[in-house]
């Protein structure tokens, strides 16, 4: 199947209430609910995203940010293009935990991942107690996309996930360049029984 | 040579071999060897096409390839499967038929396959103008006439059912692509607006005369006084031949009148429509071939990618004056080629001109500034002008001049070549022509406005024509009889193109529309489980028995589902005491199944409960397929038990173990009580020298599962023994209990040294190094177990043990040796065999 037609597998990972369930509501179905149910298991969702070059579809796994479901993240993240590591501005231990999903990546994850990292409920700066200058360049020293987001208020979602989509796109076409696509022929002839066995006398 | 590279060699970069297959097919009568391949656009691969290849000579692939046929993976193509392979057709070709030899079967379901899916898209039937497949056009050549028609049959349409459904499966794959194409041209009103452009195209063939005559009435299409002069148009097209003389001399070409030639045209179109400036956006010649494109100054932003492709009609090596200039280009978002031609002159020639027009057809390439490859023929608008040279047929000067005279055009045009190759050889079968209702346009005395020049034979002729192909409306076609510098008249046509303009935000917004509505399709169609729980607890859970807890499944989604318990076992989380069952099912829609959790706890589960608190706790992964994982939770609420438990433990805890309300080690850790022997080991001791030592079958005899059940449950709780609990039961649980320990009594690598020195030495040796190197507690149970298993032999008489076979039945369960073995635990760096461990035990038990 063409690489342009295939899903491009993207997982949220973050603590639990950063607001990754939140973060692809908003951008699947424009929708946001305060009251939203922490996630036990992992949702997958999909969307298309326009671009210039083309579209790209999003398979989105949404995974659980409790603690005790950490391990199994790793059925997810596994077969990703792309993660996007959310952390609470207002929160700096969910930074701290952001950091040890990268860790963990790195160590674990598979190659050429996109990492984005998501500041996320921008709209509580006031609260603030992680600065922006410290994540940014966080994620500079990683070769990480950097936004802030807010799924309240829909700041940063769609370029978050466009600008993934650009890296995918860019990242898809080098590989294409390299595996130029394989393709078997089997013939009618090559089949014949009496082909074979000549092949064997001669040996 | 490699087959897959010949192939793809005769292929465009944009296009993906999907398939390529070798097969025996009947070409000209004889079954040949034949490459079928699959081909699709990189950029629209849903969009596929057969192509059929033969090798100039068999197995010589450096011959070349020939392309036999092109034909749209489209629903006119009709499959019929044979034993041996398939025959394929055109719907509306129905009498040729492709005979394919070939035993790959997953070849013809992947066409069947295809071409199902396409019909639920595809809206009409497939036509030249047809929106999908323009890349095919690319080898227009091999595409057979009847698959290019443009008047497709209307009856076949409307007993065709479209039902352009997007099925769940489609999501993400090709066929949801040509779904939202055929979406977004369904409403491409909403984004696009036509911009009708009026376009002038004239043709003339200036006889290597000139430029010297006022050229006003050409550019406003104007012959008669009652043809009023046209309004200024937007764009005008001007197509010369021979504009300057070619000799075998000069074959180059002249660039001075070239450059006088286009001066004067550009001036006297700016004189022609005052008001107005044009601009020339596109110029080029070939020897005697000039094309210039002039656009309203105002217009010039809207034409891009003007690109020029030069065919050269050479004939037997001579290089002639004949040849065409391609170019094309884009008009806002539609793209236009024009092709301005001089074909080979002379009425026996309509052959030749015929294998020209297919030459330049072939031959005219454009490369865009994508890299893209296009010919002329994938093009929205093309326009194909120029002294095409045909005459006409069968007909004595005479009565052409009266024909002519009597104004009796269709008359004449019945006998005119041009129209009968169209009709009967398919030349440019695709192409309009206005009604010609004008003279002929050569061959007149030079200096005359109506006067034909007949001599050598040279008979009035519509060589100079003007026809299109695509939905462009034509408002004018004639010719000036008033320019009078050359042998031929200029032709002129004025057209009304609708081009498309889409408006970038417009079609955006429509996009995303339509992605949402694809979305929200697929949203919807997503499979939807219930599960009644994701937490469960299971309490009183006991040493091998089975609990099960039941869950609910419901489908609450639209469709068919499958579930299925992912095993991540590397993760950690999953446990061998929880079987889920069924593993995997499928549910339709608001089906509700039970799902199964059994959880039981044996030999192994029980020892690593005491290393692990956190064993009890488990969590599996029920996954939907194309949909979410759920995570679920599974707490045990476990009772103590003394199997699985360590001797060490067992000896401090003066209580039953299942009231314990801690984990039995942490308890054990504060407990200052210490026992010799666990009470457990002696109830279970006690019981059997309370039966006496004679009975036969004891150890070796299965017991009662149930009493079993009733024994082990009573070890830990402290309640007596059934009144029925017999013996044989009660001598399994005893082996059982050793078997289980968290520990064995004697570990491995004791026994494995003790034996080399009962071998080496003696077994009072063995026997001291025993006594010196085993912990306390660990002996004084080996002793107590070995003195009361001394007691059977010493009834050997009436119980027929000997201390052999119990050496056999024991040392596995005290020692643990063959498991720990196996699972890796103790590798010995000395063998010692089963008999040697079985020799040195029952040594203790002759003693
Ligand atoms: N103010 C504010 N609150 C947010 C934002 N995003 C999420 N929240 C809230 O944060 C809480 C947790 O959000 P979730 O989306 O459930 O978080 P999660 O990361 O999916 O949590 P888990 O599923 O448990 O891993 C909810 O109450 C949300 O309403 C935001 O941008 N701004
Ligand atoms: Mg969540």
């Amino acid at each position: 199947m063409d690489d342009n037609s295939a899903q491009a597998k993207v997982v949220l990972l973050g603590e639990a209430g950063v607001g990754k369930s939140s973060i692809v509501l908003r951008f699947v179905a424009d929708t946001y609910h305060s009251d939203i149910e922490p996630t036990i298991g992992a949702s997958f969702l999909s969307k298309i995203v326009n671009l210039s070059e083309g579209t790209i579809k999003f398979g989105i796994w949404d995974t659980a940010g409790q603690e005790r479901y950490h391990s199994l993240a790793r059925m997810y993240y596994a077969e990703a293009v792309a993660a996007i590591l959310v952390y609470d501005i207002t929160n700096r231990k969910s930074y701290e935990a952001m950091k040890n999903w990268h860790k963990e990546l790195v160590e674990q994850g598979p190659k050429n991942l996109i990492v984005a990292i998501a500041g996320n409920k921008e709209d509580l700066v006031e609260k603030e107690q992680v600065e922006m200058e410290e994540a940014k360049s966080f994620a500079e020293s990683i070769g990480a996309i950097y936004k802030k987001t807010s799924a309240k208020t829909r700041y940063g979602i769609e370029q978050l996930f466009k600008e993934i989509a650009i890296k995918i796109k860019d990242n898809r076409s080098i590989v294409t360049r390299e595996k130029r696509g394989s393709i078997r022929v089997t013939s009618a002839v090559s089949q014949q029984p009496g082909v074979a066995k000549e092949k064997k006398c001669c040996s | 040579m490699n087959p897959v590279k010949t192939v793809q060699n005769k292929l465009r970069n944009s296009e993906n071999l999907l398939k390529l297959e070798i097969v025996t097919t009947q070409y000209k009568g004889n079954p040949k060897e034949c490459f079928f391949a699959l081909v699709s656009n990189k950029s629209c691969p849903y969009e596929q096409a057969i192509f059929l290849f033969r090798p100039r000579k068999i197995f010589s692939l450096s011959g070349g390839l020939e392309l036999l046929i092109v034909l749209p993976l489209t629903k006119e193509i009709q499959i019929i499967q044979k034993s041996d392979g398939f025959l394929f057709r055109w719907l509306t070709y129905d009498t040729t038929l492709w005979n394919i030899t070939t035993n790959n079967k997953k070849l013809i379901n992947t066409l069947i396959k295809h071409i199902e899916e396409v019909s639920r898209y595809q809206r009409e039937p497939f036509h030249a103008l047809s929106n999908s497949h323009k890349w095919m056009w690319y080898y227009e050549s091999a595409i057979p006439i009847q698959v290019r028609s443009i008047e497709y049959n209307t009856e076949n349409n409307s007993t065709q059912k479209i039902s352009n459904v997007l099925l769940p499966e489609h999501y993400g794959k090709d066929m949801m692509n040509a779904y939202i194409k055929d979406q977004l041209k369904i409403r491409e009103t909403e984004y696009t607006e036509i911009r009708d452009i009026k376009m002038i195209i004239g043709t003339w063939n200036t006889a290597g005369k000139g430029p010297s005559e006022d050229l006003f009435l050409w550019f406003c299409c104007q012959n008669d006084v009652y043809l009023e002069p046209e309004q200024s148009p937007d764009m005008i097209v001007i197509c010369l031949q021979e504009m300057c003389e070619l000799s075998p001399k000069n074959i180059v070409g002249d660039d001075v009148r070239m450059r006088n030639w286009m001066s004067h045209i550009c001036n006297q179109i700016n004189d022609s429509f005052p008001g107005n400036q044009y601009t020339i956006v596109g110029d080029e010649h070939l020897m005697g071939l000039l094309t210039m494109i002039f656009v309203k100054f105002s217009m010039r932003d809207y034409i891009n990618e003007i690109k020029t492709s030069c065919v050269k009609l050479g004939f037997k090596g001579y290089v002639g004056n004949k040849g065409a200039i391609c170019m094309r280009f884009d008009l806002f978002e539609s793209s236009v080629c024009i092709i301005n031609c001089h074909l080979a002159a002379h009425k026996n020639q309509a052959k030749l001109r015929n294998e020209q027009i297919k030459t330049i057809s072939k031959e005219g390439k454009f490369v865009l500034s994508s890299k893209e490859f296009r010919n002329v023929y994938e093009h929205d608008f093309i326009f194909w002008a120029g002294d095409l040279n045909y005459r006409l047929n069968n007909l004595s000067t005479d009565s052409i001049i009266n024909k002519i005279n009597a104004k009796h055009f269709s008359e004449l045009l019945e006998y005119d070549q041009l129209n009968i190759e169209k009709r009967e050889n398919d030349i440019l079968a695709e192409f309009h022509e206005g009604k010609i209702d004008f003279m002929p346009s050569f061959k007149y005395r030079i200096g005359t406005t109506n006067q034909f020049n007949t001599s050598n034979k040279r008979d009035p002729a519509w060589c100079d024509r003007i026809l299109w192909r695509g939905e462009a409306f034509l408002m004018r076609y004639g010719i000036c009889n008033y320019i009078i510098q050359s042998d031929h008249k200029p032709v002129f046509s004025s057209f009304m193109v609708p081009a498309k303009h889409t408006d970038p935000l417009l079609f955006e917004q429509v996009k995303s529309e339509v992605y949402k509505t694809v979305d929200d399709m697929h949203h919807e169609s997503m499979p939807k489980l219930k599960i009644s729980e994701n937490f469960v607890e299971i309490t009183g859970v006991r040493y091998k028995t089975l609990l099960t807890k039941v869950l609910t499944l419901e489908n609450v989604g639209a469709n068919i589902l499958k579930f299925e318990v992912k095993h991540n076992r590397d993760l950690g989380l999953h446990k061998s005491w929880l079987a889920v069952e069924p593993e995997e099912g499928t549910l339709i829609s608001r089906q509700i199944k039970e799902l199964k959790l059994n959880v039981y706890f044996g030999k192994n589960q029980a020892r690593k409960l005491n290393k692990n608190p956190e064993y009890t706790n488990c969590i599996f992964v029920l996954g939907v397929k194309g949909g979410s994982d759920f995570f679920i939770e599974i707490q045990c609420k476990i009772n103590g038990s003394c199997f699985g438990a360590s001797i060490q433990n067992l000896i401090k805890i003066p209580q039953p173990i299942a009231s314990l309300s801690e984990k039995l080690s942490t308890f054990a850790d504060k407990s200052t009580a210490a026992m010799e022997i666990p009470k457990e080991l002696a109830r279970m001791v006690d019981f059997l020298k309370s039966k006496g030592y004679r009975e036969k079958g004891i150890f070796q005899e299965a017991g009662d599962t149930e009493i079993k059940k009733d024994i082990r449950w009573a070890l830990d709780t402290g309640d007596p023994f059934r009144e029925d609990a017999d013996i044989f039961s009660m001598s399994n649980i005893l082996l059982e209990f050793l078997d289980c320990l968290e520990q064995p009594l004697l570990l491995p690598d004791l026994v494995s040294e003790a034996c080399q020195i009962f071998q080496t030495n003696s077994f009072p040796a063995a026997r001291n190094y025993l006594v010196n190197n085993l912990d306390q507690i660990s002996m004084k149970n080996f002793l107590y177990i070995i003195d009361f298993l001394k007691n059977y032999i010493d009834n050997s008489l009436y119980n027929g043990l000997t201390a052999v076979f119990l050496a056999k039945l024991f040392t596995e369960p005290i020692t643990h040796f063959m498991e720990m073995e196996n699972a890796g635990e103790y590798n010995p760096s000395v063998k010692i065999l089963p008999t040697q461990r079985n020799q040195l035990l029952s040594m203790f038990l002759y003693s």
